[in-house]
């Protein structure tokens, strides 16, 4: 027996083999240092003794001592390092950190191809999927606002599935203010609003026009590149996620509900502006009225004998808008995807499901959809790969009442008038009611008899089918061919159907409104796409040579089919062949095609300087043939300052500086008509009889010009990239002045006897100036023993637009003219109210053509009274006071008393973000705003102006009251009240002043994740590789300048009266599984 | 070998794909004149835009500007504070450029005496307009050609005098009362009706003559 394994037989204080017993007994400090690759000491890494679960840092010479023994395992991270588990065989340690540094090798896509960050000239952004996940949101554009600065979201519409505008930089040209970028996904045109959120890998926004020369026309106005997910080799991993939502409105719903009080306001406001009564009531039925505002036991409908008839008189105390809308809405999304592969094959299949519920109360608008992913690469041969990329998109909104398309929702436009809570929604028969009979108006116009009925519906159902087939072969070991072809199919289904729906107002008496039609499209549009193009790159000494050339080809197609049929068999089924009454067909089709050729040459020095030339040369079947094809070059060039000699010593301050300069002209061709150049008749259908029926006529063609050609944009981009501290301050910043030249806009203006508009010729030219700024920081503390990690990021952007050529020499503000700024507001200024009669009858000046509604008003309603609104008067023809508040001769050198007022375009738009995670726990919070937006509320906007604009709105803010002048309120927001002086034209209200001017500028705290990822002590248990539950809110804070809390503010700058499907604010809690 | 085979075969398709008249694409679901005006049906469809054009529709018949109703806001022109506007005002001459061209056009390929009838409905609605415009202003320009947006001498024109533009109203009634059909009916124009405006258009002009001779 060996003496060890004797002393190994024996207890354990008598064993001992020399060194063993010396390393067991030594229980002193580790002492170590921590270097980089190329040798540099780290400070500030993360050392932690995994068994005995103390830990340290390094300090700057990279040391550190730490509690522990031989044989224990250290795990040492840092940002930007890859974490390393070090078993303790020495008390002293060296130990070298592999670099992740993300920025030296990060790869961003551009197009056809990728390009390292660090090598990058044009302004390009690159996001993660991060920013997509555990959100409870429908599509894609639902969670990118204010992701990436100068990425411009909005959203005219808050219904279940609403589809987001994207917008790059701002305003684009006057045929489209805020054109969308050119999207494509996995490289070939597609909807961003239809694919799956989750299939999303990273997005890149290429904004300057080198970075999207490569596409030609159609990058004019940026790209947006979406990749999505692909299977890794190695394990399979199953991935189940869900998400369990609740929403509410980000507005306050909260209307006046008093019957007394309502009709009161409004029949006052009404008398004023007309002499007569709004509701008819009569002086017993306003003490009725005054009766139930505080007995709620009294009847709300009552059977007298008016005007020698029974009927239902109406004293109800009614909150409409919770009669018809829900206070919650649901929403859920199951997520599946299997993604695995060997070395041959890799393959990523993903299904989705979400469903949304609407705010209708009675037969609910629903919204689902479901999407099916199938991604699958093989390696074939050692020198061919190919790929296929299946998808099936499929979307669903159904929708109760008759708006005839998901997003023109009459339910919020009807419903705003004559609905009075004074009114109710149903007789005590159970009949719904319509007419009062007291006078000549439909409560709601009949919207809610209509809901309650049931019959009316609509819905809109779209499938997308796209296939993607490509083929990459490797010529050389630097040269690659990549081919692909991708079919997309997408019929979209719309119909709608009205039916009559009976109501009542004599007991016993059933009356019908409406008409029974219904009406059915089928669009189709059917697109092909192809593209063949080689990368090839070569290394000489310390040139590096990259080059891609290649070839683009697509087509797209439209046709649509539909028709109306009338009084059809059977109010539950809709159908064509149920019709029996007139019938009418629609139909349309057109097809257009784009041809381009391509290349891209990328040279850089020693990594130092850098230099790219793209060009394409493209043509478009939208022009006549011999202005079909356009060429459109850029140039880029960039200085990695930070890789100079002289910056050496600087390094581990500032380990990354990039200077970059661009410029680029491309072409644009999205707003030219698909036969722009050809001379059609135009069809339409007569309002005349002929034979018993309704025919078509043509009649003379538009004019139009013989040489139309291309839009053209500019761009002139400077940018900078810089990284601190080993990449955990990251700047990055840009600024651009992009011109678009050439606008297809109506040219010269012709005299009237023309007979027509001028013909669009490329007549206009504006400039559009902005910048970018990006700041993030990321770190990792320690927090009582464990690593926490934060991050915190702020984006701002803005910019402007000027016109700068434009045919209108009288300078009309009624057009675009030379030297406008694009959105700017004329109006008048204000100066309070007038307060007394004295202080009316000293006024001098006359102001009947901004007070044109007073005027018209009866009697003694039509003079100035205290209260109303005071307008200023600034000059005349010479500048000088004239006495008169007019409009002068509306044009830029008389304006009149007009000035100036604000600007409607979104101006400083930021995003910033905050996360830390620590122990598993994680939590996020994303912040996103306008720094200032001018609004000017429009003649219908029924939450801001009440009586003002129709007095008879039914939803008026709860203490709207409060804000009405009065002889005892003389410092109230809105003057004297009269009825309709907001809605008709020249009114005091309806003229524009800077007095009720808004500023939407708003921060709303989009989402807030708390998210917690589940030891992986506690999964060995339960076989799975990774679980995290989370809580995540939506839209859920809100701070203004808009002075009304009823509408929103993100909402109001595309829908000037506010009268849209509202936004969600939305509670979420989900899992994430992965097997 | 095999690499290359591939190759030529990925080419080859791009080639099939390369046709010459590939960004040629015409209109799928509208007309160019040049198909159009070669049957007596399309000349029909082409009179029928008329109609639309010059008659008024429900509203503009039956509407609160009538002398039974007084609406809540006075009219500019009650309140005296009418300014003349910028654009409109009656100054709109669209349904005269869509004559011009019907009638540049009907002959092209339809026989002389099958387009006729047509054309005489053209020089009605011609009339009707210039009767109109006659009313409003007195002298107007005359045009019985369809603008080009660079006939410069064309578009700044002076204005003709009112009798210039009366001979050529008769004349294009005479056309019409000659070539109009002479069953009534009353979804189309007539002889009668032509017979009907031009006794309008006289006793219109007639009276004016009469006014202004008596007041010299």
């Amino acid at each position: 027996m060996s003496f060890g394994a004797w002393a190994k037989s024996k207890p354990v204080f008598l064993t001992s083999i020399p060194d063993v017993e010396i390393s067991a007994k030594f229980q002193g400090p580790i002492r170590g240092i921590v270097k980089t690759a190329t040798g540099e000491p780290i400070l500030g890494a993360s050392i932690f003794n995994l068994t005995t679960g103390k830990t340290t840092q390094t300090d700057q010479h990279g040391d550190f001592v730490i509690e522990g023994k031989i044989g224990h395992t250290l795990s040492l991270s840092m940002i930007g390092f890859e974490t390393q588990q070090v078993k303790v065989e020495a008390t002293t340690l060296t130990i070298q950190l592999v670099s992740t540094d993300q920025s030296l090798d990060e790869v961003i896509v551009v197009g056809y191809g990728k390009q390292k960050k660090v090598n990058l000239t044009g302004a390009v952004t690159q996001i993660d999927a991060k920013i997509l996940e555990n959100r409870p949101v429908a599509n894609a554009t639902q969670a990118l606002q204010g992701a990436i600065p100068n990425l411009n979201i909005t959203f005219t519409n808050g219904r279940p599935g609403g589809e987001g505008n994207v917008n790059i930089r701002g305003f684009a040209s006057i045929n489209s203010a805020n054109a969308q970028p050119l999207i494509l996904i996995d490289g070939v045109p597609g909807n961003i609003n239809t694919i799956n959120p989750r299939d999303i890998e990273s997005i890149s926004v290429l904004k300057d026009a080198s970075a999207a020369a490569i596409y030609g026309a159609r990058g004019a106005f940026g790209v947006m590149l979406v990749t999505t997910k692909k299977g890794k080799a190695g394990k399979m991993n199953i991935n189940y996620s869900n998400n369990f939502g609740w929403s509410g409105l980000t507005v306050r719903t909260d209307f006046m509900t008093s019957g007394y009080d309502a009709a009161k306001l409004n029949d006052e406001a009404f008398i004023r502006a007309t002499g007569n009564s709004y509701t008819g009531y009569t002086e017993d039925d306003y003490a009725e009225l005054l009766k139930r505002k505080t007995d709620p036991s009294l009847p709300s409908v009552v059977i007298q004998n008016r005007n020698g008839k029974d009927q239902y008189v109406y004293y109800g105390n009614t909150d409409w808008w919770n009669e018809m809308y829900r206070k919650t809405q649901a929403s859920m999304e199951h997520s599946l995807n299997f993604s695995g592969g060997s070395e041959k094959i890799d393959y990523y299949v993903s299904g989705r499901l979400y469903e949304k519920g609407g705010l209708m109360k009675i037969n609910q608008d629903k919204f689902d959809a479901y999407n099916v992913r199938s991604r699958i690469n093989a390696q074939v041969t050692p020198w061919l790969k190919v790929s296929a990329n299946t998808q099936l998109n499929y979307q669903n909104y159904t929708y109760p009442g008759w708006a005839t398309s998901p997003d023109n929702n009459n339910n919020f436009i009807s419903t705003t008038v004559h609905a009075l809570p004074s009114y109710v929604p149903m007789n005590p028969d159970g009949t719904a009611t319509y007419r009062t009979e007291l006078n000549n108006y439909n409560i709601g116009d009949g919207i809610y008899a209509d809901l309650l009925h049931g019959k009316s519906k609509g819905g809109e159902d779209k499938y997308e089918f796209i296939n993607m087939f490509e083929t990459v072969f490797q010529l050389a070991p630097n040269l690659t061919l990549t081919g692909n072809y991708t079919f997309t199919y997408n019929p979209i289904h719309n119909w709608n159907r009205r039916t009559v729906a009976p109501w009542s107002v004599f007991p016993g008496v059933i009356n019908y409104l409406g008409n029974d039609t219904f009406t059915e499209t089928i669009i189709n549009r059917p697109k092909h796409s192809l593209n063949l193009f080689a990368n090839y790159n070569k290394q000489l000494g310390d040139h590096q040579l990259a080059a891609t050339v290649g070839f683009n080809q697509e087509t797209t197609g439209y046709k649509r089919i539909g028709g109306t049929h009338n009084n059809l068999l059977s109010e539950d089924l809709n159908d064509f062949a149920l019709g029996t009454g007139q019938m009418q067909l629609l139909g349309n089709a057109n097809t257009w095609a784009l041809r381009g050729y391509f290349g891209r040459l990328n040279y850089n020095y020693k990594g130092k300087y850098l230099l790219e030339v793209n060009g394409r040369y493209d043509g478009t079947s939208k022009f006549p043939s011999n202005q079909r094809y356009g060429f459109f070059p850029s140039f880029s060039g960039g200085w990695r300052i930070s890789e100079e000699s002289f910056m050496a010593n600087l390094k581990p301050v500032l380990n990354e500086a990039k200077f970059r300069v661009s410029y680029g002209a491309l072409g644009n061709a999205q707003e030219a008509a698909e036969y722009g150049y050809i001379q059609l008749l135009n069809a339409g259908l007569s309002n005349y009889i002929t034979n018993g029926t309704k025919t078509q006529y043509l009649s003379a063609p538009t004019p139009i010009s013989a040489d139309l050609t291309w839009e053209r944009t500019n761009t002139l981009n400077f940018g900078t990239d810089l990284e601190f501290f080993r990449n955990r301050l990251s700047v990055s910043a840009d600024y651009f002045i992009r011109n678009t030249l050439d606008m297809l806009i109506p040219g010269k203006t012709l005299p009237a006897v023309f007979g027509s508009g001028s013909p669009r010729t490329n007549a206009g030219d504006l400039q559009n100036k902005g910048w970018e700024l990006s700041v993030a920081w990321r770190d990792q503390l320690e927090l009582d023993g464990k690593p926490f990690g934060y991050n915190v990021g702020l984006g701002l952007s803005d910019s402007k637009a000027k016109i700068t050529r434009f045919d209108n020499k009288e300078m009309l503000l009624s057009n675009y003219y030379v030297g406008q700024t694009l959105g700017e507001i004329w109006g008048y200024r204000t100066d309070g109210f007038f307060q007394s009669q004295a202080e009316i009858d000293n006024w001098k000046v006359n102001q009947d053509y901004v007070d044109k509604q007073r005027l018209a008003a009866p009697g003694d309603w039509s003079k100035l009274h205290p209260g109303d609104l005071k307008f200023v008067d600034i000059g005349g023809k010479d500048g000088v006071p004239d006495g008169k508040v007019d409009a002068g001769d509306n044009t830029l050198m008389n304006p009149g008393d007009q000035v100036i007022i604000g600007n409607n375009r979104p101006r400083y738009t930021f995003g910033f973000n905050l996360g830390a995670n620590w122990q598993g726990f994680d939590i996020s919070a994303f912040f996103q705003g306008i720094g200032r937006q001018h609004w000017w509320p429009g003649a219908n906007a029924d939450k801001f102006w009440g009586p003002y604009s129709r007095p008879y709105y039914s939803f008026v803010p709860k203490d709207f009251e409060q804000d009405i002048w009065t002889p005892e309120n003389a410092n109230a927001y809105y003057p004297l009240l009269r009825g309709y002086i907001a809605l008709n034209d020249r009114g005091s209200l309806n003229v524009k002043s800077d007095r009720y001017l808004q500023d939407l500028a708003y921060i709303r705290l989009k989402n807030l994740t708390v998210g917690y990822t589940v030891p992986q002590a506690w999964l060995k248990r339960v076989k799975l590789a990774n679980a995290r539950v989370y809580v995540s809110g939506e839209n859920i804070w809100t701070a203004t300048k808009l002075r009304s809390k009823y509408i929103d503010p993100e909402q109001s700058a595309q829908e000037v009266n506010g009268r849209s499907y509202p936004i969600s604010k939305t509670f979420s809690f989900g899992l994430d599984l992965t097997f | 070998m095999k690499k290359i085979v591939y190759i030529y075969a990925l080419l080859s398709c791009g080639m099939m794909a390369c046709s010459k008249d590939y960004l040629e694409r015409l209109p799928e679901s509208s007309v160019t004149p040049e198909a159009s005006f070669k049957t007596e049906k399309d000349l029909a469809l082409f009179t029928k835009s008329f109609y639309d054009a010059a008659l008024p529709s429900a509203e503009g018949i039956y509407n609160e500007s009538v002398d039974n109703i007084v609406k809540t806001t006075l009219d500019d022109e009650l309140t005296g504070k009418r300014q003349v506007p910028i654009s409109g005002g009656g100054w709109t001459w669209a349904n005269l450029r869509n004559i011009n061209y019907f009638l540049a056009n009907c002959f092209n390929t339809v026989s002389e005496t099958t387009a006729a009838p047509y054309a005489a409905e053209a020089r009605f609605f011609r009339a009707y307009f210039y009767f109109d415009k006659l009313k409003r202003f007195g002298d107007v320009p005359w045009y019985d050609k369809v603008i080009d947006q660079n006939d410069e001498e064309q578009l700044k024109k002076a204005r003709d005098p009112r009798t210039l533009v009366v001979s050529n109203i008769l004349a294009d009634l005479d056309y019409a009362i000659a070539n109009l059909s002479a069953t009534k009916s009353d979804e189309k124009v007539t002889k009668w009706t032509a017979l009907a405006l031009k006794s309008r258009v006289a006793l219109f002009e007639g009276t004016f003559v009469n006014i202004t001779q008596n007041l010299i």
